[in-house]
């Protein structure tokens, strides 16, 4: 008699372990169906330097605050940014730096296209100061080194003549810019 | 020295000569440029860069200053960010104020204090006519190169230069016009041989026997 007892209460506690092992090994899902979202990071005053394959550095960012946004593309936005931009060109050792700045920017996780809004200028660092463009907004292609017009009708300034053009494209390699259907007028004043 | 023309069917032969004659073509009051009229331009294609300083424009590039505009198939900038710059116009140039009008195979302007100021055409050869007279009293002149003097009204030709008023006519090595006085100076500097027309006025036919052109002469003239 007390053996047969001893065998059930063997084969319950048996029976409770095993349960437990396998709900152990399926835990249950979180509450609905979508992954809990990652913080993104958010800095204020900050400076965010990306690097080539060879080490040097390709883009610096410089901006009041930089925030990544949450939702997985892992992009970054930036307020009041100032860009320095490197660029090398083929065979040439020395590269090239080109100052940009902007009301607000943004970059996508893999750096690949930057762009910019709001008052942006953009100028080579070791020209005069007078030689810049301003436009509305534009992106720049950080592997092809071309600069252009996002929107269109697009507002440009080019040294004392500020323009209405349907688009522009500025190759940074030879430091060329083009500009189609250009309504123009020389306006120094508001340089 | 002056030489005085007189009512004359023509003055082949007059050297060294220094002519002044008032056109009287009444062109109406012209329309000038004010000094807040807007600089303006367009085009289809502009390329620059930061560097040059320039601007090279093409395609129905139109230049315009109040009542002013030039008109060509393309143009170049130079000191675009200074108040004074220069432009170079070529195919098909078309130079329009309120007081003159002129045509030419290339082009160059002076925008001074933002304003443009002065024009050379030069071609083979370019073509100059006032505007706002009578049809058949039409000022023209046509030479090698033509300087205008917008903000003076003072349109000089030189290079091989054919000048009429629609009526008379003259040849030269330099004609200096004033479009605003409507007198004429034909080689100022005394300098090579006028060949003129002088054609009677209506009315006066009667007592003068009909014009007869001269023989073309051979171009151009020496002493130039």
């Amino acid at each position: 008699m007390n053996w047969r007892w001893i065998s059930l209460a063997a084969l319950l506690g048996a029976l409770v372990i095993g349960y437990g092992a396998l709900v152990e090994r399926n835990p249950a899902p979180a509450a609905g169906s979508t992954q809990a979202e990652q913080p993104g990071y958010y800095l204020k005053d900050a400076v965010i330097t990306q690097t080539q394959q060879n080490g040097s550095v390709g883009l610096r960012l410089i901006a009041d605050s930089i925030e990544q946004r949450q939702g997985g593309d892992d992009s970054i936005t930036l307020d009041t940014v100032r860009v320095n931009y490197f660029q090398a060109s083929p065979g040439e050792l020395a590269q090239r730096e080109w100052l940009l700045s902007a009301r607000s920017g943004l970059v996508p996780a893999n750096f690949r296209v930057v762009q910019l809004f709001g008052d942006v200028v953009l100028r080579p660092a070791d020209a005069q100061p007078t030689a810049f463009l301003r436009a509305d907004a534009l992106a720049i292609d950080t592997q092809t080194n071309i600069a252009y017009s996002t929107s269109s009708p697009v507002h440009v300034r080019f040294g004392g003549h500020s323009m209405v053009v349907k688009s522009f494209r500025a190759d940074l390699t030879n430091e060329k810019v083009r500009l189609e259907s250009v309504n123009g007028r020389f306006d120094p004043q508001s340089q | 020295m002056a030489a005085s023309i007189r009512n004359r069917n023509s003055l082949a032969g007059a050297s060294g000569a220094l002519l002044l004659v008032a056109f009287g073509a009444n062109a109406g009051a012209a329309e000038l440029p004010r000094p807040n009229d807007e600089f303006k331009w367009d085009a289809k294609v502009v390329t620059s860069d930061f560097r040059t300083d320039t601007l090279e424009i093409s395609g129905d590039v139109r230049v315009t200053q109040g009542p002013m505009s030039i008109q060509a198939g393309a143009a170049k900038a130079r000191d675009v960010r200074s108040q004074n710059s220069r432009w170079t116009f070529e195919n098909s140039v078309h130079i329009v104020t309120s007081e003159a009008e002129l045509q030419s195979d290339t082009a160059s302007a002076a925008v001074v204090a933002g304003q443009l100021a002065r024009a050379r055409a030069q071609g083979s050869p370019a073509q100059f006519a006032q505007r706002g007279g009578k049809t058949d009293a039409q000022v023209r002149g046509r030479a090698g190169v033509i300087e205008y003097d917008i903000a003076a009204g003072i349109v000089k030709l030189t290079d091989n230069v054919w000048f009429s008023n629609g009526k008379d006519e003259f040849r030269g090595d330099v004609v200096i016009y004033n479009v605003r006085d409507e007198r004429v100076q034909i080689n100022p500097g005394g300098q090579g041989r006028v060949r003129g027309i002088i054609r009677p006025r209506q009315g006066t036919a009667a007592t003068a026997p009909a014009p007869t052109p001269p023989p073309p002469q051979p171009q151009p003239e020496s002493g130039a």
